[in-house]
This record gives C-alpha cells, structure tokens and sequence, in this order.
C-alpha cells in the first residue's frame, strides 16, 4: 500500500515537473541582483559614518585652540618666548656632523663661563684649554645614549670625544678669570688699564696683555700708546 | 524503423544527461545555502547571486501556481527577495534557508491576500509544454491532455493544500517543514498534502473523455 502510494506520488511529482518549467524574467533577475548589491555596504560608506562627526570635532578643536593661542598672546604680547637650550642627543655612531653639533653646544658653554665676573686676577690657561671639560660635561648626556644603546659600534667621532675627555679640564674659578685679567678700577682710564697691560707683558702673559690691549682699544679708541705719542 | 531507432538514441542521451546531473552536487563542492547568505551578510554579493540563482526558479513558480497571476507573481517575487536582503543583517542559520526563503514567500503571498480580499483563483497561466522531438503525435497528445487535467486540479485544489503541495514539489519541504513555514501542527499539514496528492494523482489517471 506504501509502495503504491509512492508510486502515485513519484507519477504526480513527475506529471507536476513537466509541467513546471517557467523561469523568472532576465529583467526581474537583474532588478533584484541590483538590489542586492545596493545594499551590500561598501568600505567607504562605513567609513562615511564616522567621518564627518569626527571632522567637524577636529574643526571645532582646532578653531577653539587657535582661538584661545590668540587672546593668550594679545593678554601678554612683549612677554618673551621660552628659550629652552636644545640638546641633540643623537647617536655617536652616525657621522661627523653630529660631533660638530655638540662642539658648538660645548663652544656655548665655555663662552657662557667667560661672560662671568672675574673674582680675582689669578693667573688662568686660555679660555680653549677648558673646552675639553666643559665639552666632557656636554657630552656626558651623550654618553648616557650611547650606554643605552649597549652595542654602539666604537667610530672615529666617538674616539675623538674620548680622547677630549681624558685631557685634564680647567676649575670654573679658573674659567671664569680668563676674560679679564685687569679689575674694574684699572680699567676706569685708559691709563691705568694700559699700565695693567705692561704689568702683565713683564709678567710674561702676552697673550692676556695683548687681549687686555685688544679689550681697552675697544673701549678707548683714541686712546694713543706712549710709543705713539712720540 | 528510424522514428524508433531516434527515439531511443533520444530516451538514452537523456537518462545519461540525467544520470550524470544527479552526481554532480556530489562531485562539486557547492556551499551550503546557509553559508551563503552568512557570506551575503559580510558583503558578499557573489554569494548573494548564486543563492539566488539556486532558488529563483521555484520561488518563481510556487508565487506563480499560488497567485495565478503573472504580474502579481512578480510583484511578490521582489518582496520575497527584497526581505531577504534586508534580513541580511539579522539572519542566523537557526533553521534550514529553505525553510526560511518559503516561509518569507508565504507571507508575502497571505499579506498580498489580505491587502487584495479579491483574490480570484482564475489564472491567465500560459503553461509552456515542451514535447519531446522523439515523441509520437498520440503519446504527445495524451501527455499534453495529462498535463492540462493536472494544471486544471492543482487551480481547483484549496489554497492550504495547493500551497502545501507547492512547498513539497517546488522548496523540497518535508511535511514538518510545511507545518513550520504555513504556520499549523504537523498532522494538519500531513493531511493537507495527502489530499492535495490524492487530488491530482486522480486528476492524471482520470480518462480523457470525462475531463
């Protein structure tokens, strides 16, 4: 009875696929597989989504900032930037160029300890045999990176600033006196500041009396020497 | 002598044709409907077009046999699909996509119902019925009048068994997805397709001469 109605069922089915063969339209088939892919979200539509929320933010924030850097330097407009000593610390293993860079950090230094006042007229070296300290102090920081990095190839530059380093390096005291030989009373006249000199070429400093010379020239233009005035 | 010999070089090309499709989704991998529309989901539209291409056919036919009506056919065909794709985002392989794409169908088809209390079971089908070239003027014939007596009962059967049959034949539903997609107990979808079957099967045996 089951095999006769499966029979039945199998010759309606058959009848049925025979009969059944009508296919969607090319034009609905294209509609729909547009449709599809309409809605199928690109990359850039959801980028789109957050995009223009977040560029109007970044807009309002830089316009705000901009804004208050404005009224901040209307309200304080002589007051001076920051001055903030830049140091390089780059690695010692690159090139020559940067050992230039840290000579001219070390030049700053030594000048800035001539400009102080002189606290007596001791004899002192010139002011380049203390470069090689306060080159060692500069670089010191330069060190600390070098030990950071651990595996530093040893280069010419480095072993230039070591050997600087191992040269012995002038007190600041001594730093400081090496501008002007002469006080400040001797230097009131011309007189007195050129006595001073001969002082110091007796004492055979004549690479101070000949900065001292320099130094008085400067300020005393007209002044004549005694050898001069005859 | 030579009608025969062409009718059984006709008869055998066609069982090998047959023979060989029916291996064919064993031999070539075809993903899984399910899968598809999971591919469809992260943005996949070739996966979309193959789904598709899979079912369009019977989804077709089955809102063509349950409305009568060609246009209106295929005005719920593109509802049917337009909810799937919209359904994208929030579909979960729970149950068989076939089970899924007929239930949508189905709604469609009882909300175009009820938005239209006339439906009429009065169809303007114009089935095309291709006969064989080997075939006889007579058995052509006969097929051509048991074809038309089972297009004539399948119009005059009642929606619920009409559409019931239409799942089995068209989606492949067992009885229980027929319950599940129409909505009713396993039993009453059982008996709906028993009926629907019987129907017919005496539509096709039935004599020429009365129908």
């Amino acid at each position: 009875m089951s095999t006769e109605t499966n029979n039945s069922d199998t010759r309606v089915s058959e009848a049925y696929r025979a009969l059944a063969t009508e296919t969607t339209p090319h034009e609905l088939d294209d509609t729909i597989l547009k449709m599809a892919a309409n809605n199928v979200p690109t990359r850039y539509a959801l980028v789109r989504g957050w995009l223009r929320p977040v560029a109007w933010a970044a807009t309002i924030g830089l316009s705000l900032a901009f804004i208050l850097d404005i009224s901040r330097y209307q309200d304080n407009p002589v007051a001076p930037a920051p001055v903030t000593e830049k140091v390089e610390r780059r690695a010692i293993s690159q090139d020559a160029a940067v050992i230039t860079t840290d000579e001219d950090i070390v030049s700053r230094k030594v000048n800035k300890y001539a400009d102080a006042p002189v606290t007596g007229k001791a004899l002192a070296p010139r002011a380049d045999s203390a470069k090689p300290a306060a080159m060692e102090t500069a670089v010191s920081g330069l060190d600390i990176a070098t030990d950071a990095a651990g595996t530093l190839p040893e280069t010419e530059a480095t072993v230039r600033l070591r050997a600087s380093k191992a040269q012995p390096a002038a007190s600041p005291v001594e730093k400081k006196e090496q501008a002007e030989y002469c006080d400040a009373t001797t230097r009131t006249t011309a007189e007195s500041w050129y006595a001073c000199v001969e002082g110091l070429k007796e004492d055979g400093l004549a690479d101070a009396a000949r900065q001292e010379l320099d130094a008085l020239l400067l300020k005393f233009p007209d002044f004549l020497k005694p050898d001069q005035d005859r | 002598m030579a009608t025969d010999a062409q009718f059984m070089t006709t008869r055998s090309t066609a069982l090998c044709r047959r023979s060989v499709l029916a291996y064919i989704p064993a031999m070539v991998h075809t993903p899984d409907d399910s899968a598809l529309m999971l591919r469809y989901k992260d943005g996949d539209v070739a996966a979309f077009e193959t789904l598709y291409r899979r079912h369009k056919d019977a989804i077709y036919r089955y809102l063509l046999r349950l409305c009568g009506h060609r246009d209106i056919a295929e005005d719920i065909f593109q509802e049917v699909w337009g909810k799937i794709v919209n359904a994208r985002k929030s579909y979960r392989p729970t149950a068989k996509f076939t089970t899924f794409l007929y239930r949508v169908a189905h709604n469609c088809f009882i909300d175009h119902v009820r938005r239209n209390k006339r439906h009429s079971n009065n169809t303007t089908l114009d089935p095309e019925f291709h006969s064989d070239p080997g075939e006889t003027l007579e058995s052509s014939t006969e097929r051509s009048l048991a074809r038309e007596r089972l297009l004539r009962a399948l119009q005059t059967l009642p929606d619920e068994q009409r559409d019931a049959f239409l799942l089995h034949e068209e989606g492949g539903l067992s009885v229980d997805e027929i319950a599940t997609t129409t909505g009713c107990n396993r039993e009453t979808a059982k008996s709906r397709l028993r009926y629907a079957v019987n129907k017919l099967r005496t539509a096709i045996d039935e004599p020429a001469e009365q129908s």
